[in-house]
């Protein structure tokens, strides 16, 4: 049976679904200690993550549906003229459709960033291995190298993974992930120089991840440079590679005119 | 929460309002639209006014909800002293000079005004918040820090459980360790010098 913090952290994350979340928010109403805890939570997360206003645009909806019931437009009794003068009523118009545009045009410009401004396209596609195959060899050892880069300790990860031998059987798995490490720390360079050497080895287990991961990093140093054109177009060009589909969705994400809007 | 409050049993209208549910948004209107009306023509404005005011509330109420905020009075008295709030700043802004509003003692409480304040200086509370868990001991910073950071890449906040195995730890022990924490991140800020600046609840 899921404990009551786990069952926390998934309604917090809207993860939270059926039976489990009806029993959840039924505990809820008349948990008080539940709810102060969930409102820690919150804080928390607000003060030291970030809470997305997005969701303020959906709930304005719900709120303008009941509001055009329960507060509906004043309309002019049958039979008075207005003394209202038109231009006011067009100064009105004008305003409200200035405010509609400038509505949309933010939420447009929220949404392109959100999903197309190249940090963001790039988020969306980055897929790393979630462990090495094998972690303990004879002559070197992944372990110490990835446990600080789970611990996101990049700069020791990568001198780790450097310790590698050339030689040694691991050598490849540790070029990959330390491509990983580089690249989440920012050193798109390094990544690439890493993800190459992995291609270079023919490896067949990492050689289309790396491939991968290799265009991702050259899209993250500069989205319309020629090498990371070319990695594109390459994958783009065989349609039996595992991110073929990936690779199709991220050049209509890249032409899309959405892009100019993200910045 | 800066300090330990006991949540009113209407908190989970909040808890709906965060959850878009529509019927208890529906219920809210249905419920306390008349009121907020009479606030509002009643004190020189038109039913489209308290239309603006209501929603505006609902979206500060839904804002700082999303953010923790706890409620620790009736909903009823928490709207009405929000919309009254919203409604003499509308007045001021169209150069009125009266701002008073009739019969609002109907309504308002002691409480509900404190919840209302509190509900504006809840951005700088979370401030403070953030600046208290930097001056917790390591350990205690970094179980908050990694349990409300979201991942970089993914952008999702991290399971207890990916913390537990992060820090090495026990996942038994880092929940009684993360609740020590948070006890004594509310004591340090209920001492702080800056909390005193914001209105005491």
């Amino acid at each position: 049976m899921t404990d009551t913090y786990t069952l926390m952290e998934k309604y917090l994350d809207g993860t939270l679904a059926g039976d489990e979340l009806s029993t959840f928010e039924a505990q809820l109403r008349k948990d008080k200690i539940l709810q102060a805890e969930l409102s820690m939570q919150r804080q928390g997360r607000a003060a030291l993550g970030a809470v997305a206003d997005s969701e303020v645009a959906d709930f304005e909806k719900i709120l303008k549906k009941n509001s055009a019931h329960y507060f509906p437009v004043e309309s002019q009794p049958a039979g008075t003229i207005s003394k209202a003068a038109p231009r006011i009523v067009w100064r009105k118009w004008l305003a409200a459709a200035a405010a509609v545009l400038a509505l949309v045009f933010a939420g447009l410009k929220w949404y392109a960033t959100a999903k197309y401004e190249i940090s963001a396209i790039l988020a969306q596609h980055y897929a790393p291995a979630a462990t090495p195959a094998t972690l303990s060899g004879e002559t070197y050892d992944l372990q110490e190298a990835y446990t600080a880069y789970r611990n996101q300790k990049y700069a020791v990860a990568i001198q780790a993974f450097n310790a590698a031998p050339a030689d040694d059987p691991q050598y490849t798995e540790a070029m990959l992930f330390k491509g990983y490490a580089c690249y989440e720390s920012g050193q798109y360079g390094a990544a690439l120089a890493a993800f190459d050497l992995v291609i270079k080895s023919s490896d067949a287990r990492f050689l289309h991840n790396a491939e991968w991961h290799r265009l991702l990093a050259a899209l993250a140093e500069n989205p319309k440079s020629e090498p990371a054109q070319a990695y594109l177009q390459q994958i783009l060009g065989d349609a039996s590679h595992p991110y073929y589909a990936e690779a199709k969705k991220i050049e209509r994400q890249l032409k899309s005119p959405l892009r100019y809007l993200a910045g | 929460m800066s300090t330990q409050h006991i949540p009113h049993d209407d908190q989970y209208i909040l808890e709906a309002l965060v959850q878009h549910d529509s019927s208890v948004v529906a219920a809210v209107y249905r419920d306390y639209s008349d009121m907020i009306r009479a606030l509002v023509t009643e004190n020189g404005g038109a039913t489209n006014d308290a239309g603006d005011v209501f929603q505006d509330a609902l979206i500060d109420i839904y804002r700082q909800a999303q953010r923790g905020y706890v409620l620790t009075c009736s909903f009823k008295s928490f709207l009405y002293t929000v919309c009254r709030n919203k409604w003499l700043d509308e007045l001021r802004r169209r150069g009125r000079m009266e701002v008073t509003i009739k019969g609002s003692e109907r309504f308002t409480t002691e409480i509900a005004e404190d919840n209302a304040d509190r509900l504006d200086q809840h951005e700088e509370r979370l401030a403070l918040l953030a600046a208290t868990v930097e001056t917790m001991g390591p350990s205690c910073r970094d179980i908050l820090k990694l349990a409300w950071t979201p991942h970089s890449q993914t952008n999702k906040y991290p399971a207890l459980s990916e913390v537990a195995e992060q820090l090495g730890l026990s996942y038994a022990y880092l929940r009684k360790k993360k609740s020590e924490c948070e006890q004594a991140l509310r004591e340090k800020m209920k001492n702080a010098p800056e909390f005193t600046q914001l209105k005491d609840q």
